[in-house]
């Protein structure tokens, strides 16, 4: 049972990184980046790049978050940017770039998967049952940038403009906040945090150009579910998600595990349209 | 009282939704002056402070602040310059408490010489009294506080006010009206505003511009801003 618990944690751990990236572009600047899924992919990468390189695990994990970061600025100051006005074209941007993204490294991998161990291997144990070193790290890993982002915006000057943009950027210009920049410096933050996602999972899951995607429509549920505008509402949507992502297949047969997550997901949105927490702009 | 202008705005269009509302804005705004915009409803008075703010893009014409061209600047540039802006409907950031939606003031002052929150809190007390309490559960009167309080704590040279006393309670807003004035006396800060209550305009304005149809068509000068030649122009 602890065991179950454990595995649950750490799955939701992932899902919480990966959605609070996706979550906090889709609340700032109202679009949800396709590209999320290959922003992991490239995380991923950027850590099995690092280690045939000869420059290391760690390294690569450390690189990540900077490397996919910056791709995530360029992008948005190149391409995304142009599109607010018009948020279908802008999403649509972003699924071009992401099939980019993963052809390109489908390509670069030539369709192989490869294995990447785990930094810190092995187990450790309390009473009997033994844990996996490295699903703990993901789950402080998580808890610690919980803890930072929340941080961030209760407590520093960007966090008092993240959340008067959020509020009312209208307001929040006429305030002095520019944000044109904020909107640049949120992409690349939610960038970031999918490519730390991705070079944590990787020694998890074998790497393959695939290995973004696949977390994609889940994570996209969560934000739905959650609601999109404050910082909780995808947090719990994620939550949700992956207990029951992770959950359902101990209690069902895993066969009917996955359609019933959306199932149970969709009722919810349809019966609370705006999500758990939802904010609707003022 | 300097005599210098601190905005002009000539040969001023402006859309909204692709139906011209601006249809060439010509005006001159003294340094250190209180004036106020009047006209009917409809008119583009408020089209025509987001123009000035810079939330809205002009189709042509120029607006000149403090000596520039700051035609083509966003909105965020222009604050930064110190023009203070009080939208219609005592914005407020609703789910901020009081005390963080005057730290989002303050960001542009870093700057400027911030005067701190002990002064807008002398003037506004009541501010002082809910510090801490969401400025979504405030009165009516004390988010129009706030809304001001705001702006005051960026310390702007040109505060701009979009109907600073629509659905205030009278005695709250010759409150408001005596603290724009001590406001301007103290600091020489140039005040705009667009005004339809008879009251505020006579306890404020010392020179009224007419606008009709997205034009200025009259003004009345310093010193003949009277009950009776208001009151003519409120009722074209």
């Amino acid at each position: 049972m602890v065991t179950v618990i454990f595995d649950i944690a750490s799955f939701t751990s992932v899902m919480v990184l990966i959605v609070l990236g996706l979550g906090v572009i889709a609340s700032m600047m109202g679009i949800f980046n396709f590209a999320h899924g290959e922003f992991v992919l490239l995380g991923a990468y950027t850590v099995y790049l690092s280690a045939t390189a000869g420059l290391g695990l760690w390294f690569g994990i450390l690189a990540a978050p900077i490397a996919v970061g910056l791709l995530g600025l360029i992008m948005e100051r190149i391409i995304i940017r142009r599109f607010y006005a018009s948020p279908i074209i802008a999403m649509l941007g972003t699924y071009a770039i992401g099939l980019v993204i993963r052809e390109t490294v489908r390509g670069l991998l030539g369709g192989h998967y490869e294995s990447i161990p785990e930094p810190v291997s092995g187990v450790f144990s309390i009473g009997g049952i033994s844990f996996s070193i490295w699903r703990t790290i993901i789950i402080v890993a998580t808890l610690v940038v919980l803890t930072g982002s929340w941080w961030m915006l209760a407590r520093t000057s960007i966090g008092l403009r993240i959340r008067g943009a959020l509020e009312n950027p209208m307001l929040a210009r006429a305030c002095g906040v520019s944000t044109t920049r904020l909107y640049g410096f949120t992409f690349a933050f939610g960038s970031a945090l999918a490519g730390l996602a991705g070079a944590l999972i990787v020694p998890l899951y074998q790497l393959s150009a695939d290995i973004g995607i696949r977390f994609l429509v889940q994570a996209f549920l969560s934000v739905m579910l959650g609601g999109v505008g404050t910082f909780q509402g995808p947090v719990v949507g994620a939550g949700t998600v992956g207990v029951m992502a992770s959950g359902l297949p101990w209690l069902v047969p895993p066969v009917l595990a996955d359609p019933l997550v959306f199932v149970i997901a969709l009722v919810i949105v349809k019966m609370r349209p705006q999500g758990f927490l939802g904010a609707t702009r003022s | 009282m300097g005599n210098e202008p601190i905005l002009q705005m000539a040969g001023v269009h402006a859309n909204y939704d692709a139906t011209p509302i601006l249809r060439g804005i010509n005006l001159e705004v003294t340094s250190g002056q209180i004036v106020a915009i009047i006209g009917r409803n409809g008119v583009g008075k408020t089209t025509m402070m987001r123009c000035m703010i810079g939330l809205l893009p002009t189709i042509s014409g120029t607006i000149r602040y403090a000596g520039r061209n700051i035609t083509g600047f966003p909105a965020d540039r222009r604050a930064r310059l110190g023009i203070g802006y009080i939208p219609q409907g005592r914005d407020v950031f609703p789910r901020m408490t009081v005390e963080e939606n005057l730290q989002v003031g303050e960001l542009i002052s870093r700057s400027r010489r911030p005067p701190g929150s002990e002064m807008v809190f002398e003037y506004f007390p009541v501010l002082k009294e809910r510090r801490t309490q969401f400025a979504g559960t405030l009165s009516g009167g004390q988010q129009q506080q706030l809304a001001i309080a705001r702006a005051l704590i960026g310390n702007p040279d040109m505060l701009l006010l979009d109907e600073p006393s629509e659905g205030v309670q009278p005695s709250i807003v010759q409150m408001i009206c005596r603290v724009l004035r001590s406001i301007r006396d103290k600091f020489g800060t140039t005040i705009v505003l667009v005004e339809q209550n008879l009251d505020t305009i006579l306890a404020l304005a010392e020179r009224c511009l007419v606008m009709e149809k997205g034009q200025i068509i009259a003004e009345i000068p310093a010193g003949h801003v009277t009950q009776d030649s208001v009151r003519q122009h409120l009722l074209i």
